[in-house]
């Protein structure tokens, strides 16, 4: 628990720096740069960086994470009218890859490390008679990574520095700020990796993967709906993945329903929650905080 | 004699024989039209090449023909160009130094040129909806103002696109878009052409389908029956069961038009994307200036002609101011016993042709003018 | 260009030629012509056989035709000093003449064609001229064709445009070829008045070959050809 209560610490300093450390942003010549995001760590990210140079608008309505909702076309044109377009890039924003988006001003954030992207598997399926095939497709939540979400923000800064070079010396510095944070909670998380992967985990959704990957975790996903009661075929497939992970932990990106609980306990499961950084004004660091619930590996 | 009374005798004597005057007249404006009208329309085709040319530095395109591609990508002419993937244009904005568009030139709607873009192209060549947007999602089209008023289509109404070539590989079929802008007319090859994004023609392509999303639950296969098909009728209402086939990065494109940030940035550009596999580069204002090179050439024999037609209309012109002084002779023998001096005389007959050389000039001019408005612009030749 | 009234000029004869040799090129004919004089005021017809010199004469006095040998004065000026230019200007502003084949040019109507020798500097064209010139034109009956083409009139119509062109000016000396041969009697007296009538203090010297109208001048010359010249009433 101590190191729990050193990641609450880098977090709560990432999180109030983030507020307080803004400081008298330079002159913006053109005024603001209006900025469009689609998911809330992007969101974050561009309001964190930019400060006062930015005004950042997250098109998806409240309550929509933006993974998958589609913008109408008023909200194209929105798109079409602002001077930078923060994407995540991989994995979410599914409803912007068949849009006329300005490409100038799109910055795909994740583009930088394709090589590090996890595939998602996903349906096959034919036309008439045609060959079985799926469409590609990747998980999205990279910035559940600290050493990539740097790199996304290092994505932003060249992004906001390329259209506004006054704001150079305020974004850097930002940036600089956010680094070390990150560095530091890699570091913290590379030291408990090791106890983490004693414990194979269990996760009710595919957004651990690039955390998993980065730690060398062994997370494995079993579906599951986390408001009902699992169904016979949910079940057996708990059963079979405890049985064949020795699984104690049940990830979860927030807190099931009384019955799911006490259907997972019953199965020898503990629900942690572990949330993915989409709540509107969640840092995506602080989403992170849902590690240090994992109860630690027997020695 | 003053002037006034020289030019009101000359004009008289002009009008009194006014179908010889006009038949001289037109004898020396057609061998001034000719020329006049070839000098203004090569001269605005070079500009034009030369314009069209500065304004698009670089272009990426498959090995091949270099003038093919550059005036596919420049004039929007529809041509037999190798593909190219689409993960360039990515690979030119990841250089961060400049900015890359997509150019699909596959394609037509009602004989018109299918160009398949992004909406950068419209800031890139300052293109502005006079009606409407521009495309704002999959099935948009918008219209060059001259396509528009030739097609007799406006924002709300529908254009299908034309069956394709009976040996097109490639199993594209006629999708219907829906007419959501019509441009504001630049005289350029952006006129006559209907515009669109290019996933749209992705889906002309068979790239970008619609049927119900097999990406969500579980892995596993899904066999689509007939009552999955969408009819390739792109309703925004639809839109949702659209997605790629497969990864858009290998999409074909006919070319990329590069727009560096500077010259520094152009030269890299250049050296950067031609170690690219199967990309070449090409430099429009090097394959313009050969191509206005060509021209000029043309036009100096043109000219060399047009100096003998010349030399010849100037022998006729010669030999009927001859046979007009003789002809006339008793009339110019009776006004120098009037008292007219001989320095008059010459006088009036310079005035005379001067004359007829402004009526054959204004001719000459009109004839130009004539021929440039109804020869067809020659940006649009190539 | 109008007629003197100085006294003096009264006294200079308007026309003169004395010891006048006129020829037609190298080795052609020569004309002695016998000195004579028009005199101010005076009216004087110039009669002979075809041939005998008349034209010849009258487009000498016009510096028209070289002077081979002798002098010549009209309307006070010595001819045979003067160079080509000198007796143009001279005969543009001083004196009128009705040219036998007219010389009328064809794209000019018969009120142009009147005011042709103001166009070339014989005095202003002004508005008070191109009345005039109506004037001229009705005094001889041609006031309804004023603005036909010379295709369009009569060869009559033709000739009395020529001699209305020919006083337009008010010269002082008027040489006149025939100024009636196409015209019928009635209408040549009638031409023969507005002549007589507007050379007034100045000088006629008029060919011709019609005996009746002799009788209407103050003197009458005649020209035999070969230098032989007879003067009668």
């Amino acid at each position: 628990m101590k190191r729990a209560g050193m990641w609450v610490g880098v977090w709560a300093l990432v999180a109030v720096a983030g507020c307080a450390r803004r400081g008298p942003a330079p002159t913006a010549p053109q005024g603001p740069l209006q900025v469009i995001t689609l998911v809330e760590p992007m969101r974050w990210l561009v309001e964190r960086l930019g400060g006062d140079g930015v005004v950042v608008t997250r098109l998806a309505p409240a309550g929509e994470a933006g993974l998958h909702w589609r913008p109408a076309a008023a909200d194209v044109q929105r798109l079409q009218a602002a001077d930078l377009i923060v994407l995540n890039g991989a994995g979410v924003e599914q409803g912007l890859a068949l849009v006329s988006l300005p490409d100038a001003q799109v910055v795909r954030t994740a583009a930088g490390f394709r090589e590090q992207w996890i595939p998602r598997p996903v349906a096959a399926h034919r036309h008439g008679d045609g060959p079985a095939h799926s469409h590609g497709a990747w998980e999205g939540y990279t910035w559940l990574d600290p050493l990539l979400f740097k790199r996304q923000a290092e994505a932003v800064r060249d992004a906001l520095v390329a259209r506004r070079p006054a704001l150079k010396a305020a974004v850097e510095a930002r940036l600089a700020e956010l680094a070390t944070r990150l560095d530091g909670l890699h570091r913290a998380l590379d030291a408990q990796a090791p106890a983490l992967r004693r414990r194979p985990l269990l996760a009710s959704d595919r957004i651990y993967g690039y955390v998993a990957q980065r730690y060398g975790l062994s997370v494995r996903a079993v579906p599951l709906d986390l408001e009902a009661p699992p169904d016979e075929a949910t079940r057996a497939a708990l059963v079979a993945a405890v049985a064949g992970t020795q699984a104690r932990v049940m990830l979860v990106p927030r807190l099931p329903a009384p019955a799911v609980q006490a259907a997972l306990r019953g199965l020898g499961l503990e629900p942690t929650v572990v949330a993915p950084g989409l709540a509107e004004g969640a840092s995506p660091g602080a989403a992170l905080e849902g590690w240090l619930k994992v109860p630690p590996a027997p020695e | 004699m003053t002037p006034r009374h020289a030019l009101a005798l000359a004009a008289r004597a002009l009008w009194h024989s006014r179908g010889r005057t006009l038949l001289t007249a037109l004898a020396l404006a057609l061998p001034l039209a000719l020329p006049w009208a070839v000098h203004r329309l090569s001269d605005g085709y070079v500009q034009g090449l030369a314009a069209r040319a500065e304004a698009t530095p670089l272009v990426l395109g498959a090995p091949g023909s270099q003038v093919d591609l550059t005036l596919a990508a420049l004039w929007l002419r529809p041509a037999p160009l190798a593909p190219l993937p689409a993960s360039v244009a990515d690979a030119v904005r990841a250089e961060g130094l400049g900015g890359a568009v997509p150019l699909h030139l596959r394609y037509s709607a009602r004989g018109r040129p299918l160009v398949g873009t992004r909406v950068d192209y419209f800031a890139r060549r300052g293109l502005q909806p006079a009606q409407g947007t521009h495309p704002l999602q999959l099935g948009d089209a918008v219209l060059g103002a001259e396509a528009a008023a030739a097609l007799g289509l406006g924002v709300g109404d529908r254009i299908i696109t034309d069956a394709a070539h009976p040996f097109d590989l490639a199993r594209s079929q006629p999708v219907r878009l829906r007419v959501v802008g019509v441009l504001a007319p630049t005289g350029g090859p952006d006129d006559g052409v209907i515009f669109t994004d290019v996933l749209t023609t992705w889906v002309v392509d068979g790239l970008i389908h619609g049927h119900r999303d097999p990406t969500r639950g579980d892995a596993g296969e899904v066999v689509l029956g007939p009552g999955d098909a969408v009819a390739l009728d792109l309703d925004p209402a639809r839109l949702g069961q659209f997605h790629p086939h497969g990864d858009l990065a290998d999409a074909p494109l006919t070319a990329v038009l590069v727009f560096p940030t500077d010259a520094k940035a152009k030269a890299l550009l250049a050296g950067r994307l031609g170690r690219l596999d199967g990309v070449r580069v090409v430099r429009p204002d090097q394959v313009v200036a050969q191509l206005a090179g060509l021209v000029l050439k043309l036009r100096r024999l043109l000219d060399a002609h047009q100096a003998l037609v010349a030399a010849s209309t100037a022998l006729f012109v010669a030999l009927v101011i001859g046979l007009g002084l003789r002809a006339r002779a008793a009339e110019l023998r009776a006004l120098v016993d009037v008292g007219a001096s001989r320095a008059a005389v010459v006088v009036l007959q310079a005035a005379e042709w001067g004359l007829i050389g402004a009526l054959a000039l204004a001719l000459a001019a009109a004839g130009a003018a004539l021929g440039v408005w109804l020869l067809p612009d020659p940006a649009r030749w190539t | 260009m109008a007629a003197s009234t100085d006294p003096r000029a009264l006294l200079e004869p308007i026309a003169r030629v004395e010891g006048l040799r006129l020829t037609h090129g190298p080795g052609g004919w020569a004309l002695e012509c016998p000195d004579f004089a028009v005199a101010a005021g005076e009216r004087v017809a110039l009669a002979g056989p075809s041939g005998a010199g008349k034209t010849t004469l009258l487009r000498a006095l016009a510096g028209l035709h070289p002077i081979a040998g002798g002098q010549a004065w009209a309307a006070g000026a010595p001819l045979k000093a003067r160079g080509e230019a000198g007796r143009r200007r001279h005969r543009l502003r001083q004196v009128g003449v009705v040219f036998q084949r007219f010389g009328l040019l064809p794209h000019l109507d018969a009120l142009e064609n009147v005011l042709l020798p103001l166009r070339l500097g014989a005095g202003p064209l002004d508005g008070a001229a191109r009345s005039r010139g109506r004037t001229l034109l009705a005094a001889v009956g041609l006031e309804a064709v004023a603005h036909r083409k010379p295709s369009a009139l009569s060869v009559g119509e033709q000739q009395r445009v020529a001699l209305c062109r020919a006083l337009i000016h008010r010269p002082r000396l008027v040489l006149a070829d025939e100024p009636t041969a196409s015209l019928d009697p009635a209408t040549a007296h009638r031409a023969l008045d507005v002549l007589f009538a507007e050379v007034g203090a100045g000088g006629l010297l008029c060919v011709t070959h019609d005996p009746a109208q002799h009788a209407r001048f103050d003197r009458v010359v005649t020209l035999r050809g070969a230098g032989a010249l007879g003067v009668s009433r």
